[in-house]
């Protein structure tokens, strides 16, 4: 009997009860046509009635860069000379930091804004976080523009301040974290967007944790320099320091863990070759991201049941 | 088994022995330690809304869901279309369904109504070229001519849900799963919109019915479920389906679910003291509206809570 029904509906429950991951994973391939036309949508939602449009996803990150810069750059005079021009070393941690950034934001509601489109088809449900993720993907691509013509203009001006401009090896490992961020991105969002849904507070955790997660990732400074800082205890206030004046070892580890660490040194790798560790943090930020994205799912699975009878 | 199920024609909804549970309480009050917990049996704060409910469809047969208010037709339906995960069993479904249930979904405000009719019928799996093809019928349906070009919002509620209805009607699925709620607009479309749904039933699809209109079921269905107090009772032809609820209606009132009958029987009793107190002052003109109150206190029974939605 199970032989004619072939073209089995593989979201809700079949016969094994749970779909397995296999099938469900088989089942946002199928859909993967939709799931264009969501992101489709999406940008289109979002460039249409603006009259900036484009302009507007160019300016926001560029605003807060120029802000980043002027504090920290200006203000509090930022010493690392490694870190020089200091615009671009903050262009290249930004903005693919506020991709992870949005996608934390919009967890909250990306499912609730979505509900009558949630409640009336049967697509898998995760289809919605990746959704997300995905056209975040897109407007992060779309300021790398800002990128390219700082280095340009940074080259032309005055060549003295650029560093050994591209490495190319370098550049090719952009993708690669290209999608390990993404991974790390969809882990992240199968993991809040049920768990804000059933508890809203988790809304506020989320967004207290994303402001955390920009200074304890290297955006504003590099691995390399915060490696040497925890060495070198000279600099340092009396009161910072342990009675025997070594840091412990695990607390550098602790910082190398979060996967965004290992990605955010890939991003400042290819203009600062010299200030960054390249792709040696690769590996934990891979293995890292892929855990998130493991422990992500079987919570949104876990919860997929909750959440429907919810909305 | 293989052999005989090739003879019947083949099976396009399946449910075994599904069931569904609901909270009552809020979620404030429910605790962190059980939000992963696998859980068999209900807690005392949930109830069943449907349990223990199996039944077959061939493809091409349609099938109308009876019961009163609240007592699991809309969850079982959204089980149906996939939009919850049912507790208990399975339900197993060939080929797509055209939900006509929110149909106003997908569509975005911002977009215009072009660009909204090919995203969203994109959404429910139907193809460029088809909805190229469609296209103009639907907009002369849906008598939206002159605002393709305007921004969805912008167009009045009426002309949002014959559009949505006009897109989801033109869907080539196998299966068709109606939601009664489904409110088309004033009485001239509504006539144009089950000419229309008369005309996608024609063709032997197989159709999943929520209502409490009589007519409609008789009309669209030849086959009845009878759902009570989330069970399924009975299972047979459309007329002796609806025979055995118009009786039950009559001798039981609403079936209502334990607690809340209890409660409802406190009510009126409180009611009725109330009502005897005021006479007794004197304020109370007539006695017929206390025979009223009464009268309503077993017909409107609040839905079971937590479903308020349904």
């Amino acid at each position: 009997m199970t032989d004619t029904q072939v073209s089995v509906r593989l979201t809700g429950a079949t016969p094994a009860h749970r779909p397995s991951a296999m099938s469900r994973a088989k089942s946002l391939w199928v859909n993967r046509r939709i799931l264009r036309i969501l992101v489709f949508r999406d940008l289109k939602v979002r460039y249409s009635d603006s009259v900036l449009g484009y302009v507007w996803t160019l300016l926001d990150p560029l605003l807060l860069t120029l802000v980043y810069w002027f504090v920290f750059g200006f203000i509090l005079a930022r010493g690392s000379p490694e870190e020089q021009p200091y615009l671009l070393w903050l262009l290249t941690g930004i903005l693919p930091f506020q991709w992870t950034s949005h996608v934390l934001n919009d967890c909250g509601k990306l499912l609730g804004n979505d509900a009558k489109l949630v409640t009336s088809s049967s697509l898998p449900r995760e289809i919605w976080p990746i959704r997300t993720v995905l056209s975040r993907f897109i407007e992060f691509l779309f300021t790398l523009p800002i990128t390219v013509v700082a280095v340009l203009l940074y080259s032309t001006l005055s060549s003295m301040l650029m560093p050994s401009v591209p490495v190319w090896s370098a550049l090719l490992l952009v993708p690669v974290a290209f999608l390990v961020q993404g991974i790390f991105n969809v882990g992240l969002a199968l993991f809040f967007a049920p768990m804000s849904m059933l508890y809203p507070d988790i809304q506020r955790v989320v967004r207290v944790g994303s402001q955390l997660l920009r200074y304890l990732s290297p955006v504003l400074y590099g691995v390399v320099f915060l490696e040497s800082l925890l060495r070198d205890k000279q600099d340092w206030p009396s009161w910072m320091l342990f009675g025997d004046q070594t840091w412990p070892e695990w607390i550098l580890t602790l910082y190398e863990l979060n996967p965004l660490a290992g990605i955010l040194d890939v991003y400042h790798s290819v203009l600062f070759p010299d200030n960054s560790k390249g792709a040696a943090l690769l590996p934990i930020a891979t293995a890292g991201s892929v855990l998130t994205l493991i422990v992500g799912w079987w919570v949104f699975r876990r919860l997929e049941s909750r959440v429907l009878k919810e909305m | 088994m293989g052999t005989s199920a090739a003879a019947s024609p083949p099976v396009a909804i399946e449910a075994h022995e599904l069931g569904i549970r609901f909270r009552r309480n809020r979620i404030r009050n429910r605790q962190w330690r059980h939000l992963f917990r696998k859980q068999k049996g209900a807690a005392s704060s949930e109830f069943w809304a449907l349990r223990d409910v199996s039944f077959t469809i061939p493809e091409g047969e349609a099938v109308g869901v009876v019961g009163a208010n609240g007592q699991g037709k809309s969850t079982l339906l959204k089980l149906v279309a996939g939009t919850l995960i049912p507790d208990e069993g399975w339900v197993q479904l060939n080929g797509g369904v055209a939900p006509l249930v929110n149909i106003s979904g997908g569509f975005k405000g911002d977009l215009t109504v072009r660009d909204n009719i090919y995203i969203v019928a994109g959404l429910h799996g139907m193809l460029k070229p088809a909805v190229d093809e469609r296209f103009e019928g639907l907009i002369d349906f849906a008598e939206v001519g002159d605002f393709v070009d305007t921004p969805f919002r912008h167009l009045s509620s009426g002309m949002k849900t014959r559009i949505a209805f006009a897109l989801i009607t033109s869907l080539d699925e196998p299966t068709v799963i109606i939601d009664e709620t489904l409110s088309v607009g004033d009485r001239s479309f509504k006539k144009k919109a089950y000419e229309r749904l008369d005309q996608m039933l024609a063709g032997g699809k197989t159709v999943f019915l929520v209502s409490h209109s009589e007519q409609q079921l008789q009309r669209l269905c030849t086959r009845g479920l009878y759902l009570r107090r989330g069970k399924l009772v009975s299972d047979g032809p459309i007329e002796e389906i609806l025979q055995r609820y118009n009786a039950d209606r009559e001798t039981e009132g609403h079936p209502g679910w334990h607690g809340e009958r209890k409660k409802a029987r406190r009510q009126r009793r409180r009611r009725k003291r109330q009502a005897e107190r005021l006479k007794a002052a004197g304020l109370l003109p007539t006695e017929d509206d206390v025979i009223d109150e009464e009268g309503e206190g077993l017909e409107d029974l609040p839905a079971a809570p937590g479903r308020a939605n349904s």
